[in-house]
Order: structure tokens, then C-alpha cells, then sequence
């Protein structure tokens, strides 16, 4: 017989039928919804939006654009009326508010070109008092290596202060104290089971980065779960896992795609499996990731673009 | 007397504002086209005016046209490539210009511009109604 040695009451060894009829009822009738990405709606359709209680990863060569990215995630959620967490520990939360900024404004304010007093007195006057409401975006004050414990502390804290929904973690890498190759893969399992238990505990979306393995593939781009750096337990254990990918030399070469063009491709949905495969095209234009229509990949398709055809 | 030593000065060209504008505007299309997503600077504006002064204001315009629609060999990306100096240098610049006279090669350049531009527009007024509705809720809860 099973000695319970914690003080928390047994629970039933089986459930019937009748014991899940009130959640059943719920999950009919009200289905658990994800957040929506105000104006990614490809991207809603293959993921469902991003969902609480689920860890998502994702992946890139070095040098992709995956800070504007995320800053283009972050203002979607943002705009929908969700407050969101960051901990940008690997460019620092200024470099990543600009980022956003630049989405709002629609200007690309992180050229590290030198603005005029204008430019500062339209952000101070138009975007901080929109951010700086009470709690609609915070960021993690590290800007070195920090324990996973800490930051799912911290995502718990806002989460319960301020209903945050959303968190941005810049980079997983900077989430692991070891030294040693040896304990390294033993650690990042650890600590990704770390984020996997807080997302079921609290009602949040985490997006965490995880760098990619250098690879010899076509542009850098990131094809397959097994390019993604670290233990086969990342992949394992998150729910979603994105690979943010530049267009192939093919589709820039026959012009049907721009080198600042980036495509996400959905390399395991818990949820819309069916969409494994697929990615969704973006066009970028000052700070702005934007989804290329449907319309494009058709005509993008018939000028022989073929390897749009698994998007379709 | 007619002097006869002195040798002949290369034509120049007469110059206005308006072939400038124009030249520039079909220079920033190229630039955007290949993925540069940026703006021509002054020196670009005085380089063109140079070479229209020097080559005729209408070939200055077909080959910052035609850069656009030059045949791509494989691995070849455009943004890391083209520059306003090899449109122009004289070797080549007949070139350009002839690719930019005629119907471009690929006519899928615009129709990708056009796709993206629209999109862009409808993502910036969704941009817009968001930004709006948090104003209002920020506006409402004061």
C-alpha cells in the first residue's frame, strides 16, 4: 500500500467519469483560450495562440533578428491588453524597450544612430506613459547569469501583482551557472524541468530562447529539433518550439523574397500537430515584423518558389 | 578667331531638382527591392546629380531602375551587393539603364512590393486601433 508522507491530503487513486464532469462542462462550453497576436493571424491559426500553463523555444542562427522579433512578439501581446514580463539578460532591457518602441513608432530607433531631441520628446510623449502604466511591461533587473528559481519567482510575483500572462526569457544559456561541459547538459535538463513545472503551476505563456548548433544548412536556417543547442529534454519537455529563420538563397535570388524577410517555422505545436512544418513568412520594415499575406505565397508559389509549398 | 588648340570639354548635361527627385525615388525602390531598408543619403543625391550631369539625366534614372531587375546568379544577395557607385561607374552604366529601359525581367519585384506594402498598411492601422483601445482603457481608468 502507497504511504503518502506529505500533508497534503490523498488524492483519489481513479476518477470516474462523473468526477470530470464539471471540468469537462468548462472545457466545452469555454474552452481554455490562448493569447492572440494582435495582427499575426497565420500565426494564431497554426498555434491557437499562445496558451497559459505552456513553455515555448525558440531558436535561430546567431544574427537573425531575434531581439526585434521578440520586441515584435512583446508589442502583439502588449497591444492586446496583456502586461508581460522580460528578462532580457542577454542585450539588456533598454536595448529590448527600444526595440519595441521602434515596433510603436514605426521607425527603426535601434540603428544606433544618433536622433534628434524631437525623436526622444515623440517617444516620451507618446510611448512611455502607454508602457508605463502600472505593470503592462516589467523587466527582470539582471543583466548576468541568474538562476532559473530566481526568474520563476520573479514571473510568479508579477503574474500575481499585476495579472501578467506573458514572459520573454533572452536566453536560456544565460540561465545556467556550470563551468564544466560535463554537468552542462545535466544542469539545462534541470533547469528547463525548472520552467516546466513553474508553467504548469502559474497561468502564464513563457517564451524562452535556446540558441541553435552551428549548422551547414542553406542561410544558417534552423531545420530540425536536433539543430537546437543543449539536451534532447528542451525539446522534449516544451510545449512549442519555433525556429526564426532568414528566406533561403533560392527565394532571394529569384526575388520572391527579400534577405530581411524572416519565416518562423513550426518545428512541434503540443496542440495544432498537424501544423508541424509549416511556417508562417514575415517582411520587415522599420522595427516592424509583419505577416506576408496568404495572397503572396500563392504568387510567390506560381513563380516557383518551392519551398513554399509545405506553408500552404 | 576660332580657337582650335583648346580640347573639346565632354558634354554636360543641363540638370533640374526634379530629375534628381526622380532618380532617387527610382534608387530607393532598388535599394528596398533588394532588402536594404534604407533611405539614399546626401552623398548618394550628389553622386546622381554628378552623373546626370555627365551622362544625361534620363540614363542616370533607367539604370537606378534597371540595378533592380539585374540577373542573379546563385548565392548572390542583393543587399550585401549593390552600391550606387557601381550602378553609375561608366563601364556599366548603359547596362543598368538598358535593363531598366525594357519591361523588367521578373515582374514579380513590384507584385512582392505592392503585397508588403498592403500588408503593411492593414498591420499599422491594427497597430493604430490597438494603441488606441489601450489609450482609451489608460483614459478611462484615470
Amino acid at each position: 500500500m502507497e504511504v503518502r508522507s506529505d500533508s497534503q491530503p490523498p488524492r483519489a487513486r481513479f476518477l470516474f467519469v462523473n468526477d470530470l464532469l464539471p471540468r469537462l462542462k468548462q472545457e466545452v462550453l469555454s474552452p481554455p483560450q490562448g493569447v492572440q497576436l494582435l495582427s499575426w493571424n497565420k500565426f494564431n491559426e497554426y498555434t491557437g495562440g499562445m496558451r497559459m500553463h505552456e513553455l515555448s523555444l525558440m531558436t535561430s542562427d546567431t544574427g537573425t533578428g531575434k531581439t526585434t522579433f521578440l520586441a515584435n512578439l512583446a508589442t502583439q501581446v502588449l497591444l492586446q491588453g496583456h502586461g508581460i514580463y522580460v528578462a532580457s539578460v542577454e542585450i539588456g532591457a533598454v536595448a529590448f524597450l527600444l526595440a519595441m518602441i521602434s515596433v510603436l513608432a514605426q521607425k527603426d530607433y535601434n540603428t544606433g544612430e544618433r536622433f534628434t531631441e524631437q525623436d526622444w520628446a515623440r517617444i516620451e510623449r507618446e510611448w512611455i506613459p502607454l508602457l508605463l502604466k502600472g505593470g503592462r511591461i516589467v523587466f527582470a533587473n539582471h543583466d548576468s547569469k541568474v538562476s532559473p528559481k530566481i526568474l520563476c519567482d520573479e514571473m510568479e510575483e508579477a503574474n500575481q501583482k499585476w495579472g501578467t500572462k506573458f514572459a520573454i526569457l533572452d536566453n536560456f544559456q544565460f540561465f545556467s551557472t556550470v563551468t564544466s561541459a560535463d554537468s552542462a547538459l545535466m544542469e539545462q535538463d534541470q533547469n528547463i524541468r525548472f520552467f516546466v513545472d513553474h508553467a504548469k503551476r502559474v497561468p502564464m505563456h513563457q517564451f524562452l530562447i535556446v540558441h541553435c548548433r552551428k549548422t551547414q544548412n542553406d542561410n544558417g536556417r534552423v531545420d530540425s529539433l536536433s539543430d537546437m543547442k543543449g539536451s534532447k529534454t528542451l525539446a522534449d519537455e516544451a510545449a512549442n518550439v519555433f525556429a526564426l529563420n532568414r528566406p533561403t538563397t533560392e527565394a532571394i535570388g529569384k526575388g520572391t523574397a527579400y534577405s530581411t524577410d524572416r519565416e518562423v517555422k513550426f518545428l512541434k505545436l503540443r496542440r495544432r500537430g498537424k501544423n508541424v512544418g509549416r511556417y508562417v513568412r514575415f517582411y520587415y520594415d522599420d522595427g516592424l515584423y509583419g505577416e506576408i499575406r496568404a495572397e503572396h505565397d500563392r504568387k510567390a508559389l506560381a513563380a516557383g518558389d518551392k519551398q513554399l509549398e509545405i506553408g500552404l | 578667331m576660332k580657337d582650335t588648340h583648346t580640347p573639346s570639354q565632354p558634354q554636360r548635361h543641363a540638370v533640374s531638382r526634379q530629375d534628381v527627385n526622380e532618380a532617387i525615388a527610382e534608387y530607393m525602390k532598388t535599394l528596398h527591392a533588394l532588402g536594404k531598408r534604407r533611405n539614399p543619403g546626401a552623398w548618394e543625391e550628389t553622386a546622381i546629380y554628378r552623373a546626370m550631369a555627365q551622362f544625361g539625366p534620363e540614363m542616370v534614372k533607367l539604370a537606378c531602375r534597371g540595378a533592380r531587375f539585374e540577373p542573379k546568379r546563385e548565392g548572390f544577395d542583393p543587399a550585401s551587393y549593390i552600391s550606387l557607385n557601381r550602378i553609375l561607374d561608366s563601364q556599366k552604366i548603359e547596362w543598368f539603364a538598358n535593363l531598366g529601359s525594357g519591361e523588367p525581367p521578373e515582374s514579380q519585384g513590384s507584385e512582392v512590393d505592392r503585397v508588403r506594402s498592403e500588408s503593411a498598411s492593414r498591420d499599422r492601422e491594427l497597430i493604430q486601433q490597438g494603441l488606441d483601445r489601450l489609450r482609451k482603457e489608460d483614459g478611462s481608468a484615470q
